[in-house]
């Protein structure tokens, strides 16, 4: 195929309108469970702040529906989408648990609009650009199917997890004890829309000899070679674990990262001369990414009274000291979000955590709605510099990113996609990789705080040839295909 | 239509031999009569553990990974022997049968932590085990 590279230009950031485009893509949740079970479950629960049914099927069936709805304003297709749901009895134990799964039911190619001929799309994809219903009599009358674990909710999955948490908005803040339903769905249906590639990652064969879209775009950055390009299977299985070097070479992705990604994350000690410089730093994965210039102020150890003082586990006792300050805490006996909203409640602007062990940096995960100040987590060796210091001169900082460094998740350019060594099924190829910041909704862990965040997804699915409703974005490729 | 559907499967693994069984169907499920091999496909599974002896919900040795793969299509992620169907207008559908489906596992640390991950139902079916050389994976959060 010839090379060629079309750039339209169609609309500058936020507020894309595409002419003759069909309106928001309606998603219908079919209940695959049956009578008395799972979405029809009769047993009584309490209301929600965000979710007002009063039956545990009727609150899951309010969730799923919410995501539905949400994707479904996100999206634009005159096909209905069809999405086949249950809650069934998955995989669990003390100490891990299968949430839930979703994947597409059919792939297509070949179809009349198809973009690219020979090239699987999705389901749900297929019949957007077609523009009718693909699915031939005999196959899956659904597009996607999906299935959540029933059994999370009988208190013995993950010991200390009550189970799941129905909230339809991240504004009802879940419980400590329960895991939100709607964000482990929002990322599944994604995968079931269209993020997911049909290319084995163990063999590097096309499913049914035929490449997937999703192998248009996946690049090795050092040869520049996309995966249909590579002439082995081999190539593929080896570009699969090439970590950092898999990336997506779709242009809207490539394009609009700059609205979603920042640099490398770095705590930038300004003062005193002794100890300045730039500090590995990891953001937490709970409260705002600091904006891009950075959050500045003098840096104040935290005191809570109870030994070890200054790891923040107890109200602060030290508020005056803290206020518009930015405040250290060390790491241990609490959880990071229970440290860095003690801070915030003390009036500091920001948080930075070091850790208690000598290696490594404290990798901040914890879910809080309530935290609206910036946190950090750094090294051991760090920290004691800083403390060091606090007796002398003030400790001016930045939680700010590297200037000279690209952003955080990307080679060359190119977003990363998850390629560890060894593979890893499923989680590889088929989702960015984790060292994105801030996390991504579909990066593969998942940070449950995101919650209805479709960030980058949004531009990659333009890439593969969804249609979307207004979204910031440059829109550089939007209706028309990078080919190369 | 609805459709009961739950399997218990026993690996008979000190015989080295994997046996599954069909021991109970306790969940109601509405089967599309067009989606066979996905309807209700995961269930509960036991396994025997031929180390302890004791019964586990986990596949532990390579015949139940394989047999649980074999048998369940939700659980397998081989993209071979899928029948590419070429309709008179030239265009092409492949039904998946359940294949390719991406799973969200939550894992508790020994510090209490929960991490979340994204992979294939096939992986989370092995249940925990290790991996032959350290995984190269980003950062993981822990809570505390």
């Amino acid at each position: 195929m010839k090379s060629q590279l079309r750039f339209k230009l169609v609309a500058f950031a936020c507020g894309a309108v595409f002419a003759g485009g069909a309106a928001a893509a309606t998603i219908t949740i079919i209940n695959n469970d049956g009578a008395g079970e799972g979405f029809n479950d009769p047993t009584l629960v309490a209301p929600l702040p965000s979710n007002p049914e009063i039956t545990l099927g009727a609150q899951r069936l309010s969730v799923v529906r919410a995501v539905a709805n949400e994707w479904g304003a996100l999206l634009r297709s005159s096909v209905e989408i069809k999405i086949r749901v249950a809650f069934n009895p998955l995989t669990c134990n003390g100490t891990s648990a299968v949430l839930g799964s979703a994947g597409a039911l059919s792939a297509h190619a070949n179809f009349a609009n198809a973009p690219f001929p020979n090239t699987l799309y999705s389901a749900a994809l297929a019949n957007s650009l077609a523009g009718t219903d693909l699915r031939p009599t005999g196959m899956d009358n659904e597009d996607i199917n999906s299935q959540y674990n029933s059994s999370y909710d009988s208190g013995t999955c993950i010991t200390g997890v009550a189970g799941w948490y129905y909230s339809t908005s991240r504004t009802d803040a879940t419980p400590a004890n329960r895991t939100a339903l709607f964000p482990v769905v929002f990322h599944e249906f994604a995968h079931g829309l269209g993020f997911q590639t049909f290319t084995s990652t163990t063999t590097g064969a096309f499913t049914g000899g035929v490449p997937d879209i999703w192998t248009r775009h996946l690049m090795d950055a050092t040869s520049s070679q996309r995966w249909i390009q590579m002439t082995s299977n081999a190539q593929r299985v080896a570009s699969a674990i090439s970590d950092p070097n898999l990336v997506w070479a779709g242009g809207n992705v490539r394009v609009d990262k700059p609205l979603y990604l920042r640099s490398t994350p770095k705590l930038v000690v300004n003062a005193p001369a002794a100890i300045a410089g730039l500090k590995d730093a990891q953001p937490a994965s709970f409260g705002p990414v600091p904006p891009s210039q950075g959050i500045t102020g003098d840096m104040v150890l935290v005191i809570d009274g109870t030994a070890p003082s200054q790891d923040g586990c107890e109200t602060l006792i030290n508020p005056a000291a803290l206020a518009g300050k930015i405040a250290l805490i060390e790491r241990g006996f609490c959880n990071f979000n229970v440290k860095v909203k003690r801070a915030q409640l003390a009036g500091a602007i920001a948080a930075v955590v070091y850790n208690n062990v000598a290696s490594g940096l404290p990798g901040m995960g914890g879910i809080d709605a309530t935290v609206i100040i910036p946190s950090y987590g750094i090294l051991q060796a760090d920290g004691n510099a800083i403390l060091a210091q606090l007796g002398g001169n003030p400790v001016n900082a930045t939680l700010g990113f590297d200037p000279s460094s690209a952003f955080a998740g990307t080679t060359r350019g190119f977003v990363r996609m998850n390629a560890p060594n060894p593979i890893q099924p499923g989680s590889s190829v088929s989702h960015f990789t984790a060292d994105t910041s801030p996390d991504l909704l579909m990066g593969p862990a998942i940070n449950l705080n995101l919650f209805n965040d479709a960030d980058l997804t949004i531009p990659l699915f333009r890439d593969i040839g969804w249609k979307v409703n207004a979204s910031p974005g440059l829109y550089i490729f939007a209706g028309d295909f990078e080919e190369f | 239509m609805n459709r009961q559907i739950f399997r218990a499967a026993v690996g008979a693994s000190l015989l080295n031999v994997a046996v599954f069984a069909c021991a109970a169907e306790t969940s109601a499920k509405s089967a599309s009569p067009t989606a066979p091999q996905t309807q209700g496909a995961v269930g509960m599974r036991i396994y025997v553990d031929p180390g302890t002896g004791a019964m586990v919900d986990r596949p532990v040795t390579a015949q139940h990974k394989s047999a649980a793969a074999d048998d369940d299509a939700q659980f397998n992620q081989d993209n071979s022997g899928l029948r590419v169907v070429t309709h008179p207008d030239g265009s092409i559908s492949i039904a998946l049968e359940g294949r390719f489906q991406m799973a969200t596992q939550a894992h508790k640390a020994e510090d209490g932590s929960i991490k979340y991950t994204c992979e294939d139902a096939e992986h989370s079916a092995q249940g925990e085990h290790t991996h032959a050389q350290p995984v190269s994976v980003a950062p993981i959060r822990d809570v505390r």
